[in-house]
């Protein structure tokens, strides 16, 4: 599509390999794990044994949130967040803003676990937000998932930066990909499987490439802007247009503060107001939060996903003394704009929310393509570098990060299978990460064939990805009979999509174990007719 | 990488050495492309809120400024390595840089 002079061809082409050598691994990393992670609510679902289909904003909430409301003291009834936990249960998270060792406000109050059905109290805890939600094992898996797919399980800001690096990296991937494609059409149908090994292999990454431009791009960009904005951008922006006044931005971002009245008053009813709110948009409530309960100047704002008809997430403001509507805010400003709307797009466009289940599967089927654009690139720059001796062990971390990180995923679960709901069900599944990939790492450096690491990678994933469901039956978790009695279809449909998963996992394994096979006896056979062995180890073709 | 260019399979090699007198040249070109339009898209980044109107919310000039900087970085990195004068990728990402510090330093000093 694209005819640049030769010159500026070879430049790109230069920086679109070397850009994916050098943050290929890492991008993997954040793809990989970025598509298992549009379903992390989901997996945390199924990790707790989540047995009740029935959201708790479909339910009566009005006297268990004021019941755990009456023992909260004064100082914490700044804002309430109310919110479903992964168990099921109901959230209440009642909090003052406080200055944290001289750093920057954070929240501390207390957080209250309710029986949606019953109205018993299953827990109680105190704290800063971070330490509170932090350690709370029901949370341990989707957050290990989320937290290494935006942060690279690093501390912040580095974390930020680095994945907002590499949003930049797979934008110049992306865009230098679609420069030096001269026959972008064309190549979007080719796929010559019977042809020599090489023109196969380029054959996939085109393909894969150029179907999966768009969504590459389209990642790039909203994720760079949610690594960037959080941990650079918002602060730079702060200190100049305000002086580095965070209170006077919040201010702004969020609309100035209504005006302030102390007197006490009764918060209004909370289910009244949900089934208004419910009369106004047919999507889903997300989380409800009161500022300044049981005071005249309260405000209650139920944030709604993107329904069936939109992109965006709505925020409804009712009146929290008397009930009454007050108005449907902007995310970002007090009247809709530009930038309210760009901002609150940017995220169902990264997560794939938009439209319930349908976008998130289709959200993760792209992002596995993706993950296999990356895989067939890289492979292809190792074929055509097979005769170097020295791109050998780049040949083998390639398999062990392609083929082992998503066997490290598979571990994590299993940590945290095994240890929840001790408390040490928090570190679990990042610790059985770090074990599985030290022991993999081993493995590759003892076997140091990358043909041979991928065909038994292969092999552990798929039993690894098939034993998840019964090692989720034998530590606990609700059969399927219980899950389909109450409607909780999570863990059903992740448990088959492991068990599909698995097997096609060990049907790959199965055939590339042949295919390693007949080439160890090549090679043997050549060793004992003296045919010379290519720099991988294997008889020259 | 190699890279067919046309229907007649030619084949393009980045591996390909370059003429000895183009090797400061290049250096300058990945100076530009990679720390410099790092820099110049930061301080467009802080500069932008200050000259871009910010619309019926009050919010376009600090939200648009965040979504805009990879596009920015982006163009800044593509213009440096592609466009064959060097001359003419330092004018263009000096002026930004110029522009936008210009704002901020009017902005500082009250």
């Amino acid at each position: 599509v694209f005819k640049l002079p030769t010159h500026e061809t070879k430049t790109l082409v230069a920086v679109h390999g070397w850009s994916a050598v050098a943050l290929g691994f890492l991008l993997y990393a954040v793809v990989l794990t970025g598509a298992v992670a549009v379903f992390a609510h989901e997996i945390g679902h199924w990790s707790v044994g989540r047995s009740e289909g029935n959201p708790v904003f479909a339910q009566a909430l009005d006297a268990h949130v004021k019941a755990a409301m009456a023992s909260v003291p004064e100082e914490y009834r700044e804002e309430v967040f109310v919110a479903e936990s992964p168990r099921g249960n109901l959230r209440v998270w009642a909090h003052a803003h406080r200055k944290r060792d001289n750093g920057p406000l954070e929240e501390f109050g207390i957080l209250t676990e309710i029986d949606p059905q019953s109205g018993a109290v299953v827990s109680q805890r105190e704290g800063w937000r971070t330490e509170v939600f932090g350690e709370e094992p029901a949370l341990a898996l989707e957050r290990f998932l989320v937290d290494v797919h935006v942060q690279l399980h690093l501390p912040r800001p580095w974390g930020l930066l680095l994945t907002g690096i590499l949003g930049l990296s797979m934008m110049v991937a992306a865009i230098s990909g679609l420069l030096i494609h001269r026959h972008l059409l064309r190549d979007s149908f080719t796929l010559r499987r019977r042809k020599a090994t090489l023109v196969s292999s380029r054959d996939e990454h085109s393909v894969a490439a150029t179907w999966g431009l768009p969504f590459a791009f389209l990642l790039a960009f909203t994720g760079t802007f949610f690594s960037f904005a959080l941990s650079l951008g918002l602060p730079m922006v702060t200190m100049v247009a305000f002086g580095g006044d965070q209170a006077k931005m919040r201010q702004v971002l969020t609309g100035a503060p209504a005006a302030v009245d102390t007197r006490p008053a009764n918060t209004a009813d909370l289910d009244s107001i949900l089934y208004s709110a419910r009369a106004r948009t047919d999507a889903e409530v997300a989380w409800l939060s009161i500022q300044h309960y049981a005071r005249k100047d309260s405000l209650v704002a139920l944030r709604h996903e993107p329904g069936p008809h939109g992109l965006e997430p709505k925020t409804l403001v009712f009146n929290g003394a008397s009930g009454e509507f007050k108005e449907e805010k902007p995310q970002i400003g007090v009247k809709p704009s530009v930038g309210s709307t760009v901002f609150s797009t940017i995220g169902p466009l990264h997560f794939g929310n938009f439209a319930g289940v349908i976008s998130k599967s289709i959200w993760l089927a792209l992002g596995f393509s993706s993950c296999f654009m990356i895989a067939t690139g890289l492979s292809l720059w190792l074929k055509r570098r097979s005769d170097q001796p020295g791109w050998h062990w780049f040949s083998v971390a390639t398999a062990v990060v392609i083929y082992g990180l998503p066997l490290c995923l598979a571990a994590s679960a299993y940590g945290f299978l095994l240890f929840y709901p001790a408390p040490l069900t928090v570190r679990a599944p990042a610790v059985a990460f770090l074990i599985c990939a030290a022991l993999v790492s081993a493995y590759a450096a003892w076997v140091r064939d990358a043909q041979t690491l991928e065909s038994r990678l292969m092999f552990w994933l798929g039993a690894a990805l098939f034993l998840l469901p019964l090692t989720r039956l034998a530590t606990g978790g609700p059969g399927w009979l219980a899950a389909l009695e109450t409607g909780a279809v999570d863990a059903i449909t992740i448990d088959m999509v492991l068990a599909a998963g698995g097997l096609s996992c060990l049907w790959f394994a199965y055939r590339w174990m042949r295919r390693s096979d007949a080439q160890g006896a090549a090679n043997v056979a050549a060793r004992m007719s003296g045919t010379p062995l290519t720099s991988h180890g294997r008889a020259a073709r | 990488m190699l890279q067919r260019s046309s229907r007649k399979e030619e084949v393009i090699d980045s591996r390909a050495p370059h003429p000895p007198g183009r090797r400061s040249r290049t250096v300058w070109r990945w100076i530009l492309a990679g720390p410099v339009a790092i820099v110049v898209a930061l301080l467009t980044l802080m500069g932008m809120p200050l000259y871009f109107p910010p619309g019926a919310g009050n919010v376009d000039n600090l939200i648009l400024p965040l979504v805009l900087l990879p596009v920015v970085w982006s163009a800044l990195f593509f213009h440096a390595i592609l466009d064959r004068s060097l001359a003419r990728v330092a004018v263009v990402t000096g002026s930004l840089a110029a522009l936008n510090i210009a704002f901020i330093v009017i902005q500082i000093l009250g």
